[in-house]
């Protein structure tokens, strides 16, 4: 039935209602793009979940064969697949663990910016008024600030540490959120059945978190998949420049940081984490354009 | 005379109209500009009124889902404007409300019985088997399977999801419930069915209504009394049928003689009204409605009508009485 919609989402809850699995199966026929992002996103959470049993050796043991004779790196071979590191240390484990860290800043951070974002973004749509004003220029502000800037600074001042890492990217990428989360209570709180909840003296509360927060959800986990592709690089880019997680703890950022220095004579050191970084953040992308593809209605061929 | 069960005074909601970088008020939409009136225990009230006369903001204004600019209703001996946070809630047990857009007015997220048990778990009444009890029993009042506590509201029609909106509206055993254009967006076979069923809920239930239409022929089979709106103002508040027969406002007369009449050879006066209503932001001086008026006078243009009881019952503001 294609009855008149007061809300886009509306097809999806139609559309669940006939069956998770068959909708599953025809968005994937339909969005091809999801599949191959959600693949990649699965292999990478099997990677960093079970690194300890995947990586062939400990990635901060330095092996006496993991240099040559001159003291360069070893190039991949049979007992080194992806080659050695400066230190003689396998590059293959270290990727592995590596992932670890990207994915854990990753989510973490984009959690951090989703709870933070989606807050705000509810209060300031909800509520309007002068509350509205001042938590959108402080969006504003926060936008309009260099993000490595502020990053680096944080940074500085909290100390390197993975930890701090993720709380410095993830108390900046709120803006967009509470942008989009808020425009979207906008549309949906002028539906009746909103006013219907308060003329049956449901709370503030109730109205924020059981009607409106779901009817806004499809656009913010689009914003958190492509946010954590953005949060995975930010990391790299931080470690690259020397104040984001610190050695020996492996992360993509910081093998790409070290193999600068010898690009020359080995290659492999930047080629094996900076492919893998692509490939990630490629993954997300793709996963957070899809559905967002999913989500709105107006790119759906269907419904 | 018993204290009447709802009495609205002098209520006002003016929208600020806002302008430039600053959002500075450049002036308001007079949306409802001083309305008052009572409504008896067990009397069906019926508001008319063209489309943006205010007729649906007043109704909202009442309940508070439309916070009013000024004024003061009066519900059981409270005030409601004075009321906030949990015993306003509280007070939303007695006073429901049934909205225009049966599509727009349930959620698409909530099952039919999630719907119907919600206003009961928000005021913490009964146990669940009780709740999931009085939902199907309620479901059936209003004529329709019990069963449907199971579906979701996209597989109904308009019709059947007004009766569920009337349903919701009932749950709490409200002793006042506002119709706000309860079968507008209905066809018009429906329509008859459920004012069919308003009218026997009403006498099942004792219940008071408040019944905002445009549809005259509606309001006339349904209301006991009947007021008339005019841009945000009284025009004239009379018993139905006094108000079908003997109409005084000019306007109630330009309204009454557009409300077809089932017999082809009947002769009547059709009065036609020119123009526009005026934007309420910036409404004519002097009696509101001198701009469209077949009789106007030139006191119309300068002084506001006063509000009078001109017979036993029939109130209305305009100088001709």
């Amino acid at each position: 039935m294609s009855t008149v919609l007061p809300n886009g989402s509306l097809t999806q809850a139609a559309e669940r209602k006939r069956g998770i699995g068959r909708a599953l199966v025809k968005s994937i026929r339909e969005y091809p793009m999801v599949y191959l992002g959600s693949f990649i996103v699965f292999v990478l959470i099997v990677v960093a979940v079970f690194a300890p049993w995947l990586a062939p050796y400990d990635p901060t043991k330095q092996f006496a064969n993991g240099l040559t004779p001159d003291g360069m790196p070893v190039a991949p071979n049979h007992q080194f697949l992806l080659g050695t590191d400066d230190v003689g240390r396998d590059e293959l484990s270290r990727l592995i663990y590596g992932s670890r860290v990207s994915l854990e800043v990753g989510i973490f951070a984009t959690f951090i910016s989703l709870v933070i974002g989606t807050t705000l973004g509810l209060i300031s749509g909800y509520f309007g008024g002068v509350i509205d004003s001042v938590i959108m220029r402080l969006t504003d502000v926060v936008l309009a600030f260099p993000f490595l800037l502020l990053t680096m600074a944080l940074v500085a001042v909290l100390q390197p540490s993975v930890t701090n890492v993720f709380i410095a990217i993830g108390v900046q990428g709120w803006g967009t959120m509470a942008r989009v989360v808020r425009g979207q209570v906008l549309a949906v709180k002028s539906f009746e059945y909103v006013q219907a909840e308060r003329a049956i003296g449901a709370s503030t509360a109730r109205i924020l978190f059981r009607v409106i927060l779901p009817n806004v959800l499809g656009p913010v986990i689009v914003l958190a998949a492509l946010s954590v592709g953005f949060n995975i690089l930010a990391e790299a880019g931080l470690s690259v420049l020397g104040i984001g997680v610190q050695p020996p703890t492996p992360s993509w950022g910081n093998m790409v940081s070290e193999g600068l220095l010898t690009y020359r004579f080995a290659p492999w050191m930047m080629w094996a984490p900076g492919t893998a970084l692509l490939i990630a953040v490629l993954g997300f992308n793709l996963l957070g354009d899809g559905l967002r593809d999913i989500f709105d209605p107006r790119t759906t061929t269907h419904g | 005379m018993a204290e009447p069960l709802l009495r609205v005074k002098d209520l006002k909601k003016y929208f600020p109209i806002r302008r430039g970088v600053l959002q500075r008020t450049v002036g308001y939409v007079r949306a409802v500009d001083g309305v008052s009136f009572e409504v008896e225990r067990g009397e069906t009230l019926g508001v008319v009124g063209e489309s943006g006369c205010g007729k649906s903001t007043m109704a909202r204004s009442i309940l508070r889902l439309i916070e009013p600019t000024a004024g003061e209703v009066w519900f059981e001996g409270e005030n409601l404007l004075r009321l906030s946070g949990s015993s306003l809630r509280h007070m939303r047990r007695q006073m429901q409300i049934v909205f225009q857009d049966p599509y727009a007015s349930l959620n698409p997220r909530y099952s039919i019985g999630y719907t119907l048990e919600e206003p009961m778990i928000v005021h913490r009444l009964h146990t669940p088997a009780e709740r999931k009890r009085r939902v199907r029993w309620l479901l059936e009042r209003v004529g329709l399977d019990p069963d449907y506590a199971k579906r979701y509201p996209h597989e109904f029609s308009g019709g059947q999801r007004q009766r569920i909106g009337i349903a919701r509206a009932l749950v709490l055993q409200p002793k006042l419930i506002l119709l706000d254009e309860p079968v507008a967006a209905l066809d018009v076979s429906v329509q008859s069915q459920v004012l069919n069923l308003l009218e026997d809920l009403q006498d099942e239930f004792d219940l008071t209504y408040i019944f905002v239409a445009h549809d005259l022929s509606v309001v006339r089979h349904i209301s006991d009394r009947i007021l008339v709106l005019y841009l945000g103002r009284m025009a004239e508040l009379a018993d139905a049928e006094v108000l079908f027969v003997d109409p005084l406002h000019p306007y109630t007369r330009a309204l009454l003689s557009a409300v077809p009449v089932p017999d082809p050879d009947a002769k009547r006066e059709r009065i036609i009204l020119r123009g526009d209503v005026p934007s309420p932001a910036n409404p004519p001086h002097g009696c509101p409605f001198h701009t469209r008026c077949p009789v106007a006078m030139d006191v119309c243009r300068s002084e506001v009508p006063a509000w009078r009881e001109v017979k036993p019952r029939h109130y209305v503001a305009c100088h001709l009485y």
